[in-house]
């Protein structure tokens, strides 16, 4: 890159350049994943090519209820549900701290990746990206089978523990539609006594229905018939809808960091890292859905619903 | 693939493209486009809260030039190069708003 025919030196700002006031402008990516795809959110959602995507999204109306956030109580991470609708009726903190959960699979990521960006990415993407797992489950498949190792293991462990969780918000999501509340869904249906949930229990209670539903959702996805089979190839022949479908999760994930309020970051820095994230999450699946073959084995392997290992 | 080619590859593919104005010595209102790859960017607001940041030093200089803003054309060749969007925080606030 370099500088403007307008300027003659280098990259080299004048001496004594004291800066003001920054705008943002968009994410910069490479035109090989679709520029214009990630170019920005209003040219996500006016339609065009990404109507159909937005019009999947509306149909699993998870995105303007639900907002989610990430933070630490004690040495452990918790996963911050909410409703946006919350926030009008009064303090949207004292409304999410009563929906506060542990998901262990996020305390099993890599240490780097243990900070409140790629978690909130990470839950919010299960509030955006309903529409990828409503179609993938080729990717919870392999994110649920895989036996990579070493580094491999190690990056492969951050996008199981994203789809994974991506297939119990999308789970509970559903469920919420039907008149039931997040922690019913997540703790009545353990049958976990009072005095269980009192007693600190919520992190065994959610591990248990955490297997249950990504069970459920993965055993639901994978024989809901011929539209499964061809969504792996869908998405390696068009790598920019995939993308495109986690940048629109990032939209959510503006939300998610912009009221979680453990988190540094606010409103549209929230929102630039958030796609950022995700961005890297769209580059990654890819990477590994051709590399591994991921998908093509599952589609080899029969179609049947995956064992759940975890 | 390591984690370490991983976010190599974040960085050197994808960066936040960011206007900043500002002024020089002088007085005079000046400008610079930067792109803050993403390793750098929480490291970037906290200097912009504190003010008085080498900008060189969190991302690459893509553009600069005197004015308390671009011209027209200046903004049209970083939108068509970079495929910056001066509309960004406005469409993205309109989105989340509704």
């Amino acid at each position: 890159m370099k500088n403007h025919p307008e300027n003659n030196d280098e990259n080299k700002l004048p001496e004594g350049f004291k800066p003001e006031k920054t705008v943002s402008l968009g994410i910069k990516i490479p035109d090989r994943f679709g520029r214009n795809a990630f170019r920005n959110s209003g040219a996500a959602l006016a339609g065009g090519e990404f109507s159909y995507l937005v019009s999947g999204l509306n149909n699993l109306n998870p995105i303007r209820e639900f907002a989610g956030g990430v933070g630490t109580i004690g040495n452990s991470w918790r996963v911050i549900f909410g409703r946006s609708s919350a926030q009008k009726e009064g303090s949207w903190e004292q409304k999410v701290t009563k929906k506060i959960f542990a998901l262990p699979v996020l305390n099993k990521l890599p240490a780097k990746y243990r900070n409140p960006i790629s978690f909130s990415a990470i839950i919010d993407l299960g509030a955006g990206g309903g529409y990828l797992v409503d179609s993938g489950s080729h990717v919870i498949d392999a994110a649920l089978n895989n036996n990579l190792s070493g580094s491999e293991n190690e990056i492969f462990g951050l996008l199981r523990a994203m789809l994974i969780t991506t297939g119990l918000l999308l789970h509970a999501f559903k469920e919420e539609k039907n008149n039931q509340s997040l922690k019913e869904i997540l703790f009545k249906k353990q049958n976990l006594s009072a005095e269980e949930k009192n007693n600190n229990k919520e992190i065994k209670g959610v591990s248990l229905k955490f297997k249950s539903s990504v069970s459920k959702v993965a055993g639901v996805l994978v024989n809901s018939g011929e539209k499964m089979k061809d969504t792996g190839k869908f998405f390696r022949d068009h790598p920019v809808q995939l993308g495109s479908l986690l940048f629109l999760g990032s939209l959510v994930a503006t939300v998610g960091h912009g009221l979680d309020p453990t988190n540094e970051l606010k409103g549209m820095d929230a929102a630039i890292m958030a796609s950022v994230v995700l961005y890297g999450t769209a580059s990654l699946i890819q990477y590994l859905g051709v590399r591994k073959g991921d998908f093509r084995d599952f589609e080899n392997s029969g179609n049947k619903a995956p064992a759940v290992s975890r | 693939m390591n984690i370490k080619s991983l976010t190599d590859n974040f960085d050197n593919n994808i960066g936040i493209i960011t206007l900043v104005t500002g002024h020089i010595e002088d007085g005079k209102p000046y400008y610079a486009y930067a792109i803050i790859p993403p390793s750098k960017y929480l490291a970037f607001k906290e200097a912009e809260k504190h003010g008085d940041y080498d900008l060189a030093d969190y991302g690459e200089i893509i553009a600069h030039g005197h004015g308390a803003e671009p011209s027209a054309e200046v903004k049209k060749e970083i939108e068509e190069k970079y495929g910056a969007n001066h509309e960004f925080e406005d469409e993205l606030k309109s989105i989340i708003e509704n």
